[in-house]
């Protein structure tokens, strides 16, 4: 059931109005039904897995609590670490390790043949295994209160807005939230609905266009050109935003429906004046996740130098294997962690004094973040590694460049080179331009403050103005979001 | 709170109902008008209708003002199997003197379906249909977007408007370079005659491999038993049949996939009772391009001579030996 599906639609709707119409009690157990329901409309048969994962941390945090010395909180906590990152391992990355055994293996001229699973990878089991373990290490570390009531814990974990694809909410954050499930207010409609609105536009109407290109090119690099291959890469880097900043909004704005607020997950990103900035302000939920969990544990910034560019390089190779079992992930974070050292080194302490504002500097530092930063994106979206190689190996051969941007006027040509109808690729440049006005404009107050601060004409326009767009343009087709595969 | 909820959201409705009447006004729902007309055409006249045709693009080549019974063609472009079972299941049990209903078999009717066709935009064709036919089954699984915007907002015609904004600038454009025009219809013939035909070929063909679904076939040859069972048991004749192509147009075509239509299309007769007429090599047709439009479709005096020749097969009982190259499957 996506987001931006009708049968969402209806299921929140029903949600909502039983919803309303329950005791505090029975919202929670109504939740967890609806919540679990919503997850087996993806995969009725995890839905075992799921629970699974949530009562096992549920039981570890019970155990931490009553363990009557460090030695055996310490033993409970890394046996439930240990539980759940090997069904994350089982299901996500064990095929990947036969794979690179293989490669390995071929590569020193002793082929070898090892089995692979025949597994599917369960929807958002990313999300929700890295959610439930840091409720057992908040737990281990003292900063959060046990949870008692199972039914709770296992809403916390399968809370259907961020079930799928984050934010991966923290345990302080939400858990207490769910004690209290009364802040049913006209307030929390009003911003969830602008979210919800956004989130549309930005999915239905920006990305599911875009990745009619992105799709049509990085399918077939093989036969793509210099110019098809710039235009895909320019318009993956809003795609990927699109899509799952716009499932952020949605799933805020949802969870704002409830009553219950859910951790920001960007912060207009690609406004970031260098890399360091950017994961400051792109999927915020992970960022944080890793600084806190693996990152500070590791001994942070607080080590040798050479041990700091270890740790730095590390995280962002694990959050990039996160994303997916594929050595294009995985250079995909190294890149990112190195650029992370190479400004530590180019801007020194000063990283933290670059000034906000629009000069002739902070253009130049932006041009060059976005560069990187769509640089890492073709990995990211590549289909495997010779493509990604492939993919700037054509970019930089340059060939036929003028005879292709003509072709994209000639009827019938945008289509073939980028398999984009005329009148969509002038669309897709225009709601691309649209965005990154609103975004600008907005970048201080956020897209509610915005709206909400705007007297009832504007407001309404917005509101009608959105539903037009996402009806007249939006793409209606079963288009995931790219980050349930995640 | 909740009536401020309520009242916002009933604001919210009616604006939006509102603005999409006055754009029905303005601009009427062109692709789904089309089908409700057609549908209704037969139920205005139900008591007459003695004939129904369906198919894709190549079912139009079958014309009723020839034909010797009272009937309606309801062929359309890019129509998919589901649709016509869908059609049918509404359509003959409303029409007491229904006789016969022709099927017209494409080489890609049993892969291509409407729902990829659409590549993430809404499909006008299933639209129209949900908007004219009074049911509120679907289609296929997930076609519950075409069915609420068919059966709800059928009047909102989703970027209909932008689309006519953009067809109105391109014939503005075109009729400018009419010049161009000229040129593409000389292309056309010089293609015709060189045969250099580029067939319906989905191995070749990027935006054809998107349409192309192999899977649905068997769904699609179950569709195609189950009409003509439930018209054999309401003593309705099923007739499938595929028009004259030029040569070109065949000998271009995969051969594979013409020998597997022959082939699961003989089958199905034999298993329903049937008989598929396949006239796409019926040499006399087949030879002469003034009866073409393009490769694969007739034009009007190409639609009058095989409709005539057709009615002489079906009604007199002539056969491969007086119009060579004509295959009758039983």
């Amino acid at each position: 059931m996506l987001f931006n599906s009708i049968q969402f639609v209806v299921f929140l709707f029903i949600v909502l109005i039983v919803y309303r119409l329950l005791s505090q009690k029975g919202r929670l157990y109504f939740l967890l039904a609806a919540s679990y329901f919503f997850y087996a409309c993806w995969s009725f048969s995890y839905l075992g897995l799921i629970f699974f994962t949530s009562s096992s941390c549920f039981l570890a945090g019970l155990l931490i609590e009553k363990a009557p010395d460090r030695r055996r909180k310490k033993l409970f906590l890394t046996l439930s670490i240990v539980i759940n990152f090997l069904i994350l391992f089982i299901f996500k990355y064990f095929n990947f390790v036969v794979q690179a055994a293989q490669d390995i293996s071929t590569y020193f001229n002793h082929p070898a043949h090892f089995d692979f699973l025949d597994i599917l990878l369960p929807v958002g089991i990313s999300f929700y295994t890295f959610h439930s373990i840091s409720y057992v290490i908040d737990v281990y570390r003292g900063e959060v209160q046990t949870e008692k009531n199972i039914f709770r814990f296992l809403l916390f974990v399968s809370f259907f807005p961020q079930l799928v694809a984050g934010p991966i909410a923290r345990t302080r954050d939400l858990l207490p939230q769910l004690r209290h499930l009364d802040n049913y207010k006209y307030e929390n409609f009003r911003k969830g609905f602008v979210l919800i609105f956004w989130g549309l536009f930005k999915k239905m109407v920006v990305a599911d266009r875009l990745a009619i290109a992105v799709n049509h090119v990085y399918n077939h690099v093989d036969q793509a050109s210099s110019v098809s291959l710039i235009i895909a890469t320019i318009f993956f880097t809003y795609q990927i935003y699109c899509d799952f900043s716009g499932y952020s909004d949605i799933a805020l704005g949802v969870s704002k429906l409830f009553g219950i607020d859910l951790m920001l997950n960007f912060r207009s990103p690609y406004f970031s004046k260098t890399v360091t900035e950017f994961w400051r302000r792109w999927h915020i939920s992970l960022s944080t996740w890793f600084r806190d969990y693996l990152y500070i544990p590791l001994g942070g910034n607080k080590v040798s130098q050479g041990r700091w560019i270890f740790n730095t390089v590390f995280v962002f190779v694990i959050s990039g294997l996160w994303h997916g079992a594929n050595y294009t992930f995985l250079i995909w974070g190294a890149i990112h962690g190195i650029m992370l050292v190479v400004e530590r080194y180019v801007y020194g302490r000063s990283i933290r004094d670059i000034q906000p504002g629009v000069d002739f500097k902070n253009i130049i530092r932006w041009g060059i973040t976005y560069i990187i930063v769509m640089i890492g994106w073709v990995f990211f979206r590549a289909n495997n590694i010779s493509d990604s190689f492939a993919v700037f190996g054509k970019i930089f051969e340059f060939r036929n460049v003028m005879p292709d941007v003509r072709s994209l006027f000639v009827p019938g040509g945008a289509e073939s080179l980028i398999g984009l109808k005329f009148y969509d690729f002038v669309l897709a440049i225009f709601f691309i331009l649209m965005l990154v006005t609103v975004s600008f404009a907005v970048r201080k107050s956020g897209i509610i403050n915005a709206v909400l601060n705007l007297s009832a004409v504007p407001r309404w326009a917005f509101y009608i103005g959105v539903t037009f767009l996402v009806l007249w343009f939006g793409k209606f087709g079963v288009n995931e979001f790219v980050y349930f595969q995640f | 709170m909740e009536k401020k909820i309520l009242s916002r959201a009933v604001i919210y409705l009616v604006t939006v109902v509102v603005i999409c009447e006055l754009l029905s006004f303005v601009i009427p729902a062109e692709s789904v008008t089309v089908q409700k007309n057609m549908i209704n055409a037969v139920y205005a006249r139900r008591d007459k209708i003695e004939s129904l045709a369906f198919g894709r693009s190549h079912g139009g080549s079958l014309d009723y003002n020839i034909w010797d019974k009272t009937g309606k063609n309801l062929s359309m472009g890019g129509q998919d199997i589901a649709s016509i079972k869908y059609s049918l299941d509404y359509l003959s049990p409303e029409l007491p003197h229904l006789q016969e209903v022709l099927i017209c078999i494409s080489y890609s009717s049993l892969y291509f379906d409407n729902e990829a066709l659409s590549n993430g935009n809404l499909n006008d064709a299933r639209k129209g249909l949900y908007a004219a036919i009074p049911s509120y089954k679907l289609i296929s699984a997930n076609d519950y977007n075409n069915m609420v915007f068919g059966k709800l907002f059928a009047f909102i015609q989703a970027d209909y408007g932008f689309r006519k904004l953009v067809k109105a600038v391109k014939e503005k454009e075109e009729q400018k370079k009419s010049k161009q025009v000229g040129d593409i219809l000389v292309d056309t013939a010089k293609m015709l005659q060189s045969a250099k035909v580029d067939a319906f070929d989905h191995s070749k063909d990027k935006k054809l491999a998107l349409q192309y679904n192999p899977e649905i076939r068997e769904q699609y040859l179950n569709y195609l038993k189950e009409i003509a069972l439930e018209l054999k048991a309401r003593n309705v004749k099923c007739i499938f049949y595929t028009p004259p192509f030029y040569k070109a147009y065949t000998d271009n075509y995969p051969p594979k996939d013409i020998e597997e239509t022959e082939r699961v299309m003989t089958d199905l007769c034999k298993q329903t009772g049937t008989t598929y007429y396949d006239f796409s090599a019926y040499r006399t047709m087949a030879d002469n391009m003034a009866l073409y439009s393009n490769a694969d479709h007739l034009n009007l005096a190409g639609k009058e001579q095989f409709t005539k020749t057709f009615k002489q097969v079906l009604r007199d009982g002539k056969g491969p030996a007086d119009f060579p190259g004509l295959k009758i499957f039983k």
